[in-house]
């Protein structure tokens, strides 16, 4: 590209003075920047000159420090293990409120303004991928969570010197409080991603603040009665397997918000079916997974409670696929032919069709856990309870899915995605508040209130024996649901056909000049 | 094959038809305008074209690659410049590019190959430092056009450029545009400031109520518009504006314009006059005739040239949608 003034150069340019070679800090920092996600490079940069993040990060620095001295200075009057006890506690509550409300209210508006039409556009145009900019927003999330992690730590060292607190304790509090973090972040930035409106962006946001103060605020207690909460409260997690278990749940939520968070940024015309379908199973798996190799002695419980987790995946699942159109873009049709048969785009290509078939599929293999955890069940009872619910959760979700969708599609005004899923969650919604009413008037033993989403779902599940012909209709209804599904898996998924070909394509226009004219 | 076309392109939102059947081309090297009033389908068309958008029917090709279809592999090849475009909070105007190279996937030396060579292109130089936020109208425009070429794209969709730049700003901004088009970059560029485009394009799309109402060079749409002028004037009797000169001045030169009946709101300067007579070329010739005949000696005798604003009103009517 040449400058505007074109002008040769009269005299050689005078040889540069030799650049002093970088150091490895330098180098490394080179190094690091080059192969970083552009999002975190550029919300590292602009971090550092956010005056709400400097007043943030001193305000904690302030703070930590003041409790530091203040408890150290009392520290000989108060009793053996008090005042670490004391300090710890205020740590963890001005660190928490760093990453559990600042945070997530950062990375919302950071996700918010990058879903601005002015700026998302650009970004759209440059080919990051929207996977991308959501994990970079993550990973900003993360760094952000880190410095201020690293300005508390000096104190938690010193909290720890004071004795009357374990290393297991700061450790556990050391995972909990990032962790709980990222999760929060996590949905904070999905909710983000969710509209370009401002006004839905807005409420979002006002949500999100809420939400993240009320949970901060209700775990003061915790913080501020370390010497109860750390001893007895979270000792079980903090000496059993607790951590383990968090993490993957954690990380099941972290991904699952990235994972939609980035399919709702992904262009319309592309693929945005997969990676949710996908990830939807692999909820189902983990659940199965874990049941087998960490349940024993209690594989047919672990089972079941991945058994529901399942069908609560399998719900979100079909809100999604289901309602897809039959006609996928050429866009689509192209990624899919691309698709190994190891990939399964029986299940997991776009369209409808798919759809159904990946609903079908995971309902499926739901039901055959909850048939494996049923014969592993001691026979005592205890299982029958989330069973139930988890087989109402399948045959309600497929049976009203199913109706709605039918519905969406002989109405012209509803026909599309967007609005079928629109109007099942309003169904679904209506039918669980008015089963609610009937609930509440009529007493839980009443049989049509058994027959609503939710409220119904309690009322069976509870008492399965007094309500077995409700459960039977529901079954049944829902198996009848499920088989018109798979007649409409069966069904072809068209193409959509852009170019109008009948049409002549426009000649050319004739250039005015020839294009390498010199300017006047 | 021109590199870009766009073939019978509609998007309709609701009950509302934006964009009904739009069907231009252009190729590398040249920069085509695209005028319309506003709430016409200009923008909607651009990002189409952009592959921001998807039409109802129709597509826009890039070297015979669907903006649509094959969004991911054309967009490297796309410079998109909305009339609007957002910026960050605490971003340096280098930061601001540096980003956005780093997002089209340039690395290293290259990268600060293609940031130096645009901050020069666009004369930014100085500005390098400062932060975007604090950029004045003039400036902002220029930093969007060197995100917009920081990849070196083959085709720029310039969605009014210089909206609200002042007189010398524009000028500065034309010459630029100019020599993107010199470079063999094909540029789709919209204005409101009409006078604009008639000196850069070489050619020019007449968009109103979604639909193009002329296309092609600015040299045919007059000749097209000049003809159509004729042919109502012989219909319906209508006026034009006729500006006249004479060799050396004439005493009676006011009178004998007078003396002509079909003449009417006559304006004299020395030897130039502008009047008003019959818009039908024959009822013009019979009028330049008599005025020799009266012993004026007339060096020019000529309706007055459309230029691209007179176009665009011909054309248009100013409804919007």
């Amino acid at each position: 590209m040449a400058a505007v003034n074109e002008t040769p150069a009269a005299v050689p340019p005078a040889a540069p003075p030799r650049a002093k070679r970088p150091g490895v800090l330098e180098r490394f920092a080179e190094w690091t920047s080059e192969r970083s996600n552009p999002i975190v490079v550029r919300y590292a940069r602009q971090q550092l000159r956010s005056r709400g993040f400097i007043i943030l990060f001193s305000t904690v620095l302030g703070f930590a420090t003041l409790f530091a001295i203040t408890v150290g200075a009392t520290a000989a009057e108060r009793s053996e293990g008090d005042a670490a006890l004391t300090l710890f506690g205020l740590l963890a509550a001005i660190w928490a409120f760093a990453v559990w409300v600042f945070e997530p209210i950062a990375a919302f508006r950071a996700t918010a303004n990058e879903r601005d039409e002015k700026t998302w556009d650009l970004v759209r145009l440059t080919g990051l991928s929207p996977g991308r900019l959501i994990w970079g927003m993550f990973l900003a999330s993360v760094l952000q969570g880190l410095l201020y992690g690293a300005a508390i730590a000096p104190f938690l060292v010193m909290a720890y010197l004071l004795r009357g607190i374990s290393l297991d304790e700061i450790l556990f509090v050391l995972f909990l409080i990032p962790v709980a973090g990222w999760c929060a972040s996590a949905g904070a930035i999905f909710l983000g991603s969710v509209s370009s409106t401002k006004g839905a962006r807005n409420a979002l946001g006002v949500l999100v603040a809420i939400v993240a103060g009320f949970i901060w605020f209700s775990t003061l207690t915790v913080w501020l009665n370390f010497d109860f909460t750390g001893h007895f409260v979270l000792s079980g997690l903090i000496d059993g397997p607790g951590v383990v278990l968090l993490s993957n749940f954690a990380v099941i939520w972290i991904g699952a918000m990235l994972v939609l968070g980035g399919t709702v940024l992904r262009h319309p015309a592309s693929n945005r079916s997969t990676a949710p379908r996908l990830y939807a199973w692999l909820v189902f798996l983990n659940g199965v997974v874990w049941s087998l190799f960490v349940g024993d002695p209690f594989i047919s419980e672990a089972l079941t409670v991945a058994a529901f987790f399942g069908a609560l995946a399998a719900f979100l699942l079909g809100i999604f696929a289901i309602t897809e159109d039959y006609t996928i873009t050429p866009r689509q049709y192209r990624e899919t032919r691309h698709m190994r048969p190891w990939q399964l785009p029986i299940i997991f290509a776009p369209g409808a069709a798919r759809g159904r078939a990946a609903y079908l599929a995971l309902v499926a293999a739901i039901a055959a856990v909850v048939a494996v955890a049923y014969a592993l069940d001691d026979g005592g009872g205890r299982l029958r309870e989330p069973m139930v619910f988890t087989i109402l959760i399948c045959a309600h979700g497929t049976l009203l899915i199913t109706i709605c969708d039918a519905i969406a599609r002989k109405t012209q005004r509803l026909d599309n995605p967007v609005m079928r899923r629109v109007l099942f969650v309003s169904v679904f919604a209506s039918l669980a508040f008015i089963g609610s009413v009937i609930t509440s008037l009529a007493g839980d033993r009443d049989p049509i209130a058994a027959l609503t989403p939710i409220p119904g779902m309690w009322i069976i599940a509870d008492r399965p024996g007094r309500f077995e012909e409700q459960l039977l209709l529901i079954v049944i209804a829902g198996g009848a649901a499920a088989l018109i599904l798979l007649i409409q898996a069966i069904r072809g998924t068209t193409v959509l056909e852009r170019t109008v070909a009948t049409k002549k394509a426009p000649e050319p226009v004739a250039t005015r000049e020839p294009a390498t004219e010199p300017a006047e | 094959m021109s590199l870009v076309e766009i073939t019978h392109l509609s998007r309709r939102f609701g009950n509302v038809q934006a964009v009904d059947d739009v069907s231009f081309s252009f190729d590398a090297g040249q920069v085509f305008g695209f005028i319309g009033p506003n709430g016409a389908g200009k923008t909607t068309t651009m990002r189409i074209l952009a592959g921001l958008d998807e039409p109802s029917s129709g597509d826009c090709r890039i070297a015979g690659l669907s903006t649509i279809d094959d969004a991911d592999t054309v967009a490297r090849r796309i410079g998109y410049m909305p009339d609007d475009f957002g910026t960050y909070p605490n971003t340096t105007v280098f930061e601001y590019l540096d980003f956005f190279a780093r997002a089209y996937g340039l690395k290293g030396a290259k990268r600060d190959n293609a940031l130096a060579d645009v901050i020069d292109f666009c004369q930014l130089g100085g500005l390098s430092e400062k932060l975007v936020t604090t950029l004045s109208k003039g400036m902002r425009q220029r930093l969007g056009l060197g995100r917009t070429l920081v990849h070196d794209p083959e085709v720029l969709i310039l969605d009014e450029p210089s909206a609200g730049l002042d007189p010398r700003a524009r000028v500065e901004f034309r010459e630029l545009i100019r020599l993107l088009a010199r470079q063999g970059k094909a540029v789709l560029i919209s204005s409101h400031i009409l006078a604009d485009l008639q000196e850069i394009c070489d050619a020019v799309a007449i968009i109103e109520l979604g639909r193009v109402v002329a296309t092609g060079t600015v040299k045919d749409i007059k000749r097209d518009v000049q003809a159509r002028v004729v042919e109502r004037a012989r219909a319906e009797g209508s006026r034009a504006v006729v500006e006249l000169r004479i060799a050396q001045p004439v005493e009676r030169f006011p009178n004998i314009l007078a003396e002509q009946a079909e003449v009417s709101e006559v304006e004299i300067h020395d030897t130039i006059a502008s009047l008003s007579c019959p818009a039908d070329p024959e009822a013009q010739a019979a009028l330049l005739a008599r005025l020799i005949a009266a012993g004026l000696p007339v060096c020019h005798f000529a309706t007055r040239d459309h230029n691209l604003e007179d176009l665009f009103m011909h054309l248009t009517e100013g409804k919007v949608q």
